[in-house]
């Protein structure tokens, strides 16, 4: 049988801007074939006696290391980003399908806390291969992202919301004029924007693959709470199925 | 571990811990993470005659020690049942239960004529599903009701029938009793009572059915008093669950009067609860010199409090 739940133990835990943090984990079962684009479940303690697990993108591996940047939204994420170093956590994973690496000229465009999936995908293509395009609100929400981006893209391209940084906007506002010189776009981000790009996408003809979050229990396709439905008519799992799907591919 | 070994209406298993129907899909989805034969047996996701979408909108929720769902019965249908899944499952070494839900008594006749396959060891009459709008729990709320469904099934089929029944209702023992009248071979107790959480960011329901099922440890006591009530009152077994994660969680339902229980949202934070929890029971029948765990059906009735 498959093991798939680990004990992981922290290695650090870094507040990155207000209510984002980034936890490393060392997860070397889990690293060894973690892809871009998977996830992984965590089980959570805390004072309201969480029950489920978190779905949490990878947001970047190296070695051993695993690491996960995210919102604090809830009690879950609260209690993730409050433990210390050395402390264990359990972690199931790795889950879902990840990325197709199959791009020469990749665009990655992020949303938000949507980045964090496309950092390990932009390890993964390798230096200087791909260009991203970050979306975030303000600056505060722009310069970690730039600073571990610059590292692995050729271009940064930056939009945020109230313009202290790059063009003032969202995503759609840069992307048609960025997209002309790329093979595929790979996106993460908030569902709207996701319409926006998916849609974009398929007017210009360019391939482009998207990750989904939604509100998941077991992430091993049994709950069927992400179950969302498909163009060729058949339900389709975001866990399990996804949650990286084709522009087209999922009503979004 | 022939300790642990129990029948249930006709049904062999290995252990007495199952899955509850709708926590373990139809079983392949988790083969590569669970050995099936390790299973006392395998309750499917609910089945209905025709494929279900299920609801619209955000289908779970979590709470303080559980969860709300309102899935909607999303299922692929009988036909895709019988004809994909039920050969894939014959080569696992478990007795497949087979949980169905119709609109009206006739479907459910239908369905339990269509499932009388040699793959399928018995079913689960689902006549409490929260979250459906027709059927489901509108008949096991009614004593007349349940009994007519639980009789006409029982006559369409010669596989055992287990009767599903929803605590959403004022009196168990009588649903109960009118179910064991009907012919049921067995009682699964219980499904998920009606809860509802509020988005107070939104200012709206957090589930998209407004009303959900609440699954999870949070339930457990009520589940556990009521297998207490139905015990002292029916003959025929009973299959307890509700917030079970552990073994000690599951010898509560068996020292209140059930034969096997069924792992639920467990399975969702980890898919080998249902053999820890069998490991564990087998461990505490070693540690209590207990022979069979048949001996510890029932052990903490209180007999003055006879019939709740």
């Amino acid at each position: 049988m498959k093991k798939i739940t680990f004990d992981c133990s922290i290695l650090e835990n870094v507040r990155l801007a207000t209510g984002v943090f980034k936890t490393t984990l060392d997860a070397s079962a889990v690293c060894k074939t973690a892809k871009p684009g998977q996830f992984i479940h965590i089980k959570t303690g805390g004072e309201k006696f969480q029950l489920l697990r978190r779905p949490i993108s990878i947001a970047d591996v190296s070695g051993d290391r695993l690491s996960i940047i995210y919102r604090v939204v809830g009690d879950g994420t609260r209690w993730l980003s409050e433990r210390g170093e050395g402390e264990l956590i359990d972690v199931m994973g790795p889950l879902g399908n990840g990325f197709e690496l199959n791009a020469k000229k990749p665009l990655l465009v992020g949303g938000g806390i949507g980045i964090a999936p496309l950092l390990y995908l932009a390890r993964a293509f390798g230096d200087s291969s791909s260009d991203v395009l970050l979306a975030t609100r303000s600056e505060e929400e722009t310069t970690y992202w730039l600073e571990m981006f610059s590292s692995f893209c050729s271009n940064v391209h930056i939009a945020t919301n109230d313009g202290s940084l790059g063009t003032r906007g969202n995503a759609l506002d840069i992307l048609p004029n960025i997209a002309g010189s790329c093979d595929a776009i790979y996106s993460c981000g908030p569902a709207p924007m996701l319409r926006a790009v998916s849609d974009f996408a398929l007017k210009a003809n360019i391939p482009c693959q998207l990750s989904l979050e939604s509100h998941m229990a077991c992430g091993l396709g049994v709950c069927l709470s992400c179950s969302c439905a498909s163009s060729d008519g058949k339900r389709k799992k975001i866990c399990v199925d996804g949650p990286v799907f084709k522009a087209g591919e999922i009503e979004l | 571990m022939n300790k642990l070994s129990v029948n249930i209406a006709g049904i062999e298993m290995k252990t007495p811990v199952m899955t509850a129907s709708g926590t373990f899909g139809f079983g392949l989805e988790l083969a590569k993470y669970v050995d099936l034969s390790k299973l006392g047996a395998l309750v499917v996701k609910g089945t209905t005659l025709e494929p279900r979408a299920g609801n619209k909108g955000r289908r779970i929720a979590e709470t303080p020690a559980g969860m709300l769902n309102c899935i909607g019965l999303e299922n692929p249908g009988v036909r895709v049942f019988i004809d994909e899944t039920a050969p894939l499952l014959k080569q696992y070494d478990v007795p497949v239960i087979v949980n169905i839900s119709g609109n009206t008594a006739e479907e459910y006749v239908e369905l339990a004529k269509l499932l009388n396959i040699q793959e399928v060891a018995g079913l689960e009459i689902n006549i409490s599903c929260p979250n459906v709008k027709a059927g489901g729990m509108a008949f096991g709320t009614s004593p007349k009701a349940a009994a007519e469904i639980v009789e006409k099934a029982k006559k369409a089929t010669s596989k055992p029938i287990i009767t599903k029944l929803s605590p959403n209702v004022t009196d168990i023992v009588e649903i109960a009793k009118a179910v064991e009248s009907a012919g049921t071979d067995a009682i699964s107790l219980i499904n998920t009572p009606l809860g509802m959480k509020i988005d107070i960011k939104k200012k709206k329901p957090a589930l998209g059915n407004v009303f959900g099922g609440l699954s999870g440890p949070a339930i457990r006591p009520i589940a556990v008093r009521m297998v207490y009530q139905v015990a002292g009152a029916v003959k025929v077994p009973i299959i307890g669950m509700g917030g079970i994660t552990t073994a000690e969680d599951a010898l509560e339902f068996i020292m209140a009067g059930a034969s096997a229980v069924s792992v639920g949202a467990g399975t969702f934070i980890d898919p080998l609860t249902a053999i820890k929890v069998a490991e564990g029971i087998d461990a505490y029948l070693e540690k209590e010199k207990i022979d069979n765990i048949k001996q510890l059906k029932g052990i903490a009735y209180v007999s003055a409090q006879k019939g709740g």
